[in-house]
């Protein structure tokens, strides 16, 4: 009677620390690869910059869904809208312009929504991790 | 003899000048010619029938969105005149933006369309020459290395100089107002030329004010000139002046503010703190040693940095291809850095000497007027 008992145990424990694990793992990357983003960016090393940005915007997506998903679906869906989904589309459009030149606009003004808008992911989840804890 | 119709478009003053010297040189050569269009009141005073007037629509930034029903209305009578009234040639003058639309509308008509000075997509967002390419028919430049630029992409390009050298060219200077900002004495005196717009004039003339302070704890006797480009922006420039003054602690900073008169107020100088813009060529023209500056927010600086494709801020440099002129674009107010090279170029004779042999260079280079006539021949071609 007492094995299951234990292996319960046990497994509880070890749940608890791999999302400790996971959650520090993903703090970690989305922390860090913000500025790491922004330095590409500002040196114009744009495979880099597009490389930390999908690690930006993937650990924090993960890290929103943890967080947010269960109690706040209709937030979490509305963050991913403004602050992944709404700046990557102006990126395209930009990317597209820069390869086809298509508009009559200048598209360079995305990269000012996509440096407003993206970033705000980050300080909400820290703020929701905080308020959760 | 059936009169032939141009359409022209110019959204900024210095476009409207060089707008009005343009379309009186095609009048030289053709006078049946008749112009509509977009302009402000030099161009409705060359002959323009003006179909909208461009005065306050020159904006920047997010201060275009406000603008946006304003230019979309503009848009749609342009594009009436040209489904009406069926133009032989649609003439562009700068103002990229807005302009490119006017040239994608014209192109869909099959009319020819000329792009007369060129956005600066050299300097930053040289991306959009494939824009150019689609849209516009021949490209008329004014800067030398414009030329190869456009041409290594394919675009159809004619160099014809710098038409405010035209300009320059015309204009009297008023050799007693010189002599009255000069006093009489042999005070050295720097002129402050913060830029023609009030966003510019908000963020830069501060910055110039401090370097005033420091180049004037240096050399006390150095005298100071604001340069303010037209009326509407005196207010500002007052309000400025005066709210910085009560605020330093050298109450004895001897500034004036003098309005318009900008070739004399640089003719009188011994050196000119400017913001980037034509002005420098303005400055060179006149051989005047000078240090040029832009201030942006740093949020800015950051988002510019990766589409600045030359190294240059100011025309000068760039035209010259090295530094003749001490440059910085600024994401805080350097102003130790901009007295000290302030004071360098009013002190030491050798780097002075330097300099203005490098402005004589350039304008023996691109200083020489004909380019309205130029351009107008290129015009005429096209019709």
């Amino acid at each position: 009677m007492e094995i299951p008992i234990l292996t319960s145990y046990v497994v509880s424990i070890t749940s608890k620390d791999c999302w400790i694990f996971y959650k520090m793992t993903l703090l970690i990357l989305s922390t860090l690869s913000l500025p790491l983003t922004a330095i590409c960016y500002f040196y114009s090393k744009i495979k880099l910059c597009i490389f930390f940005a999908l690690i930006f915007f993937v650990s924090n997506i993960i890290f929103a869904h943890g967080l947010l998903y269960e109690d706040y679906t209709l937030f979490f869906y509305l963050l991913l809208l403004l602050c992944v989904v709404f700046p990557v589309l102006c990126l395209t459009a930009f990317a597209l312009d820069v390869k086809y030149g298509i508009f009559c606009i200048d598209t360079s003004f995305s990269s000012i929504i996509a440096w407003i808008f993206s970033p705000i992911l980050l300080p909400i989840n820290l703020i929701i991790l905080y308020l959760g804890n | 003899m059936e009169t032939k119709k141009i359409f022209i478009s110019a959204g900024e003053t210095s476009g409207d000048i060089h707008g009005s010297n343009l379309i009186r040189e095609i009048h030289k050569k053709n006078p049946s010619i008749t112009f509509h269009g977009l302009g402000r009141n030099r161009m409705v005073e060359a002959g323009m029938h003006c179909i909208h007037d461009m005065s306050s629509r020159s904006v920047m930034w997010l201060h275009t969105l406000k603008k946006i029903p304003e230019l979309w209305n503009i848009f749609k009578d342009c594009t009436r005149f040209f489904d009406e009234e069926k133009p032989e040639l649609v003439i562009l003058i700068d103002y990229a933006g807005f302009n490119f639309y006017l040239a994608k509308s014209a192109k869909r008509r099959n009319i020819p369309v000329m792009y007369y000075i060129s956005p600066q997509l050299w300097a930053h967002g040289s991306w959009r020459v494939k824009k150019i390419r689609k849209l516009v028919d021949r490209m008329v430049v004014v800067y030398p290395f414009e030329e190869a630029f456009y041409a290594n992409e394919g675009v159809s390009v004619k160099y014809v100089g710098h038409p405010l050298f035209d300009e320059l060219h015309m204009r009297e200077i008023d050799e007693a107002f010189v002599e009255k900002m000069k006093d009489g004495e042999d005070k050295a005196i720097v002129s402050l030329l913060p830029g023609s717009r009030k966003q510019e004039i908000r963020r830069l003339l501060p910055v110039l004010l401090k370097t005033a302070t420091v180049i004037h704890e240096r050399n006390p006797s150095v005298k100071f000139i604001v340069s303010c480009s037209n009326k509407r922006n005196l207010e500002l420039i007052e309000g400025i002046t005066k709210s910085f003054a009560s605020a330093n602690s050298n109450k004895n900073l001897p500034i004036e503010i003098v309005t318009g008169k900008i070739s004399e107020v640089i003719k009188a100088s011994s050196l000119c703190i400017s913001s980037s813009g034509t002005v420098v060529l303005e400055i060179a023209n006149y051989h005047v040693p000078m240090v040029i500056c832009y201030r942006v927010s740093p949020f800015s600086y950051f988002i510019a940095r990766p589409f600045m494709t030359t190294p240059y801020i100011c025309l000068v440099n760039a035209i010259a291809k090295k530094t003749v002129v001490p440059e910085k674009l600024m994401y805080r107010d350097d102003y130790k850095w901009l007295a000290s090279r302030a004071t360098e170029l009013l002190l030491d004779e050798e780097k002075r000497e330097m300099c203005i042999a490098g402005l004589k260079e350039i304008t023996s280079l691109i200083g020489t007027p004909g380019a309205s006539a130029k351009a107008a021949d290129e015009a005429l071609s096209m019709i």
